[in-house]
């Protein structure tokens, strides 16, 4: 082989490449821009903790650890650069004393058969790899701005809850008063006294419990914005409830990001599959020029290398490729189940904490309100005393707590459907819809 | 008037029960005789009684008197029961039972002897009877469901008929699921003149039926399943300020007579100004010697008394069950004892949840109508919490079964003559000069 035909051999390996390269710089904001395409979501804009689609945006701008991940896919952009030229060829050069006939050279170059050749193969591997990268950094992100959200609405709700027990104490104490007052003119019997001062610590004890609870949440979504978090920072109530996005099972999968990867990881698997048949075989095979010089008089010439298939003929590689492709469609299949049950979860639970929720907006706010203000009437016309006006004040105030539970209910099942309808990850969405309704169900609080 | 040959036989005696005679053998041991009074010939026919000349008609104060007519020498009479939209006082309805039209029923009225024959509508839902009390008939007609008649069924018009061999204060009431219907109001009262009056007839005579009810505020229809919790206590089924006023003019001699039909209570009916005699029960006269002055007449239920006075005290004269809780109107029983707290603390602590939130009860019960008279505290639809009335003088704090006797010289007709003027004074702050002069300290 002459000097040409290896220049050829180049050139048509670098042709087979397709020699497209990927400024890694590029792809990080092109990852947000898609993640934001797909969860309608303004990652860009300035944020605030006014909604949960703002602390989406103070979390992206804060959180170094998404920051991080997204560097991934610039070195994945690197990696696939770098894989898509074939492999260098190798020059061996040997120099030996050669005596009275002066130096002996032997000098070897030579370029992998498969290195070569297969230069498309591992480009195209290459690629699929910088694409799945990518695709999970979109994931991370449509994942990361659900949990965010998610944490939002924990805080606000935990925020409202520990106000709203803040207000039941209130009446606890008031309650209080009134029966001290009762002890000191005489009017009841010393019991009456500790039965009110026994109640009012169970409702200290509610009361810090909601505190606490609201702390705990507070801290949570401090870690997932990566900033410091005040509770003032944050709204009173529960924001007017959005619906989820009009989207079917069909669109759910269609857009799953991590079954597109599964799909890519099922062809890649069938092509190494393929590949193997032939990879099995030229494992080792090399060709190149061969020159040698010995007295003073340069030999030209070519080699091969090539290992024997004696012992092994590849066969067991290409069975362990065939199991990986099998592999590849049972998770695959595995995968679309998941998903599957992660949406229909999310559908049942957010349509029950909805109906939940309208029950107690359209009946149980309205019918405690109206019951505190007949009590007032009746308290007015002596009919109940002053600790009966406690107890319907009171009354209200846990339908305001069972207004917070079901709205929080509602809108955790509501960001994990449009996390999925994103092409979010499932177990994420299905665990929090889970878990949000198994609490509901404990009657909470 | 046809006067019968035994009618003569008893021309001034007090009748023939309180003569004690029957024949000779009054000389050996005294004769069993019936406590009820008669001034007829038990076996007589009388022609029906008419209003001013057998005798003068009573007046049931916020009632009425059932009318009648004469068929072939019977005075008949219909009573119909039925639902009734019923006013226990400005601002507190209820939906009752009552009889034609009315609750309770129209006062029936007749004179000894008369052959009365009444008949009974039932436009009720429920099936009833009427059971006429303290009235000696015979036992066909007395009137209790299942035991001496079927009862009548709605739409079903019953016939009771009878001579009156007495003379009385009575009473009539369903007496068929008693508990529920008398709850609801079927009840009225029965007054018989006596043929041959004795002694001077009254001036004034009125009619007065005790009962009470379970109505909780903001309710329109009484409770029959309430055993102690009675919340209006009524006369002739209004309550105070719902009571319109007894008139009398100065020296009228004043006959009452009451009757009680409440579900669980008694009654002493206490008159300001007078001592009474208690003439009558509705067993009968009491014996002149058995009688005594009295200004509280106990009106057990199921019975009826009849007292009477010369009106010779003119002014405004309350009259009222003495108990003090038959003076209250629809109060709640299960309120916390208030009297005496600290009000600023707690409205302080309480005002903080519920702005409109007032104290109530501290310095007791008595400023509570005249807060809610002044519109400070809205309270429920047809409710009439606490008590009393604006009064000439300051705010009346009581309320019901609680009327007002006004006596005035010259007074003519039955119409109200306004508040009393107290010519000789009335009491009044006392000044430093009179604290000084009789050595009194306020300190
Ligand atoms: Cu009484």
């Amino acid at each position: 082989m002459n000097r040409n035909s290896l220049s050829a051999l180049v050139l048509v390996a670098s042709a087979l490449a397709g020699c497209a390269t990927v400024e890694p710089a590029s792809v990080a904001p092109a990852v947000i821009a898609q993640a934001s395409e797909r969860s309608v979501l303004d990652l860009s804009a300035s944020g605030s903790l006014e909604t949960p689609q703002a602390a989406v945006a103070l979390a992206m701008a804060h959180n170094r650890d998404i920051a991080g991940d997204l560097l991934e896919t610039g070195i994945a952009a690197a990696e696939l650069n770098s894989q898509s030229r074939p492999l260098n060829p190798v020059l061996e050069i040997v120099s030996l004393p050669g005596g009275d006939h002066g130096r002996v050279y032997d000098v070897d170059l030579r370029a992998s058969v498969m290195g070569v050749i297969a230069t498309p193969w591992r480009a195209r591997q290459a690629r699929a790899v910088y694409e799945a990268e990518r695709s999970d950094a979109v994931l991370r992100l449509i994942d990361f701005s659900a949990d965010v959200q998610r944490a939002w609405v924990s805080v606000v709700a935990a925020k409202q809850r520990q106000d709203l027990y803040a207000r039941i104490l209130q009446s606890a104490e008031a309650a209080l008063v009134v029966a001290e007052e009762l002890d000191t003119a005489g009017n009841r019997a010393p019991i009456a006294l500790v039965r009110e001062q026994n109640m009012l610590v169970n409702i200290q004890l509610e009361e810090g419990a909601a505190r606490l609870a609201a702390e705990q949440a507070r801290a949570e979504l401090e870690q997932v914005l990566g900033m410091p978090v005040a509770l003032e920072d944050l709204p009173d109530q529960l924001p007017a409830q959005a619906m989820p996005a009009a989207v079917s099972t069909e669109n759910i999968l269609e857009a799953s990001l991590l079954l597109a990867r599964s799909r890519a990881e099922v062809e890649a698997a069938a092509r190494a599959a393929g590949l193997e048949n032939w990879a099995s075989l030229l494992d080792h095979a090399e060709i190149g020029l061969a020159a040698e010089r010995e007295d003073r008089e340069w030999a030209r010439g070519w080699m091969a290398e090539l290992s024997l298939p004696v012992f092994d003929q590849g066969q067991h590689r290409r069975a362990a490729a065939r199991l990986r492709a099998e592999q590849a469609l049972e998770r695959h299949a595995a995968l679309v189940t998941r998903i599957e049950l992660a949406w229909s979860t999310a559908s049942n639970v957010h349509n029950l904490a909805s109906e939940q929720a309208s029950r107690v907006e359209q009946d149980l706010l309205p019918a405690s309100e109206a019951m505190l203000d007949q009590t007032l009437l009746h308290y007015n016309a002596m009919q109940v005393g002053v600790f009966d006006l406690l107890a319907a004040f009171q009354t209200r105030t846990r339908a305001g707590l069972s207004w917070v539970d079901a709205r929080e209910a509602a809108d955790l099942a509501r960001i994990s459907l449009d996390q999925l309808a994103a092409g979010g990850s499932p177990a994420a969405a299905g665990d929090a819809a889970i878990s949000m309704a198994s609490q509901s169900e404990a009657g909470g609080h | 008037m046809p006067i019968s040959r035994r009618d003569a036989l008893l021309v001034g005696s007090a009748g023939l029960a309180a003569a004690g005679l029957s024949g000779g053998r009054a000389s050996a041991q005294p004769a069993p005789r019936a406590a009820h009074s008669v001034t007829v010939d038990p076996a007589g026919d009388y022609a029906p009684g008419r209003p001013g000349q057998e005798y003068r008609p009573v007046v049931t104060p916020d009632g009425a008197t059932l009318p009648w007519r004469i068929v072939d020498g019977v005075k008949v009479f219909h009573l119909i029961a039925e639902e009734v939209e019923h006013e226990f006082a400005p601002g507190l309805r209820a939906t009752t039972w009552g009889y034609n039209g009315r609750t309770h029923g129209p006062t029936i009225e007749a004179v000894e002897g008369d052959r009365v024959r009444i008949y009974v509508t039932n436009r009720l839902p429920a099936s009833t009877t009427v059971h006429w009390h303290g009235v000696i008939l015979p036992s066909g007609m007395d009137g209790v469901g299942g035991l001496n008649q079927r009862a009548i069924h709605p739409g079903e018009t019953f016939i009771y008929e009878w001579t009156f061999r007495q003379h009385g204060t009575f009473m009539y009431h369903s007496h068929h699921d008693e508990m529920t219907q008398m709850a609801m109001g079927l009840m009225g009262m029965m007054v018989v003149h006596p043929r041959r009056p004795e002694g001077p007839l009254p001036d004034r005579d009125y009619a007065i039926m005790l009962s009470e009810w379970s109505l909780p505020a903001g309710a329109s229809r009484p409770d029959p399943n309430a055993m102690a919790d009675f919340n209006i206590l009524t006369m002739n089924a209004k309550c105070y300020p719902g009571t319109s006023p007894l008139v009398a003019a100065q020296g009228e001699r004043v006959r009452l007579r009451f009757g009680n039909l409440s579900a669980m209570d008694h009654h002493p009916i206490h008159l300001h100004g007078y001592a009474f005699t208690i003439t009558e029960t509705d067993g009968g006269v009491i014996p002149e010697t058995a009688r005594h002055p009295d200004t509280t007449v106990l009106v057990a239920t199921g019975s009826t008394r009849t007292v009477e006075f010369v009106a010779d005290n003119p002014g405004d004269w309350a009259m009222h069950c003495h108990m003090t809780h038959h003076v209250m109107n629809q109060m709640g029983h299960d309120l916390p004892n208030m009297t005496g707290v600290d009000a600023r603390r707690i409205d302080r602590a309480v005002g903080g949840l519920l702005p409109s939130y007032m104290t109530m009860g501290h310095d007791g019960m008595g400023e509570m109508g005249a807060h809610l008279e002044m519109g400070h505290m809205p309270i429920p639809e047809n409710a009439l919490p606490m008590i009393g009335a604006r009064g000439p003088r300051d705010y009346i704090t009581m309320g019901g079964m609680f009327t007002i006797l006004k006596v005035r010289p010259g007074l003519t007709g039955d119409a109200d003559p306004g508040w009393y003027s107290n010519p000789e004074g009335e009491a009044r702050l006392a000044s430093a000069s009179e604290l000084t002069r009789d050595g009194i300290s306020e300190g």
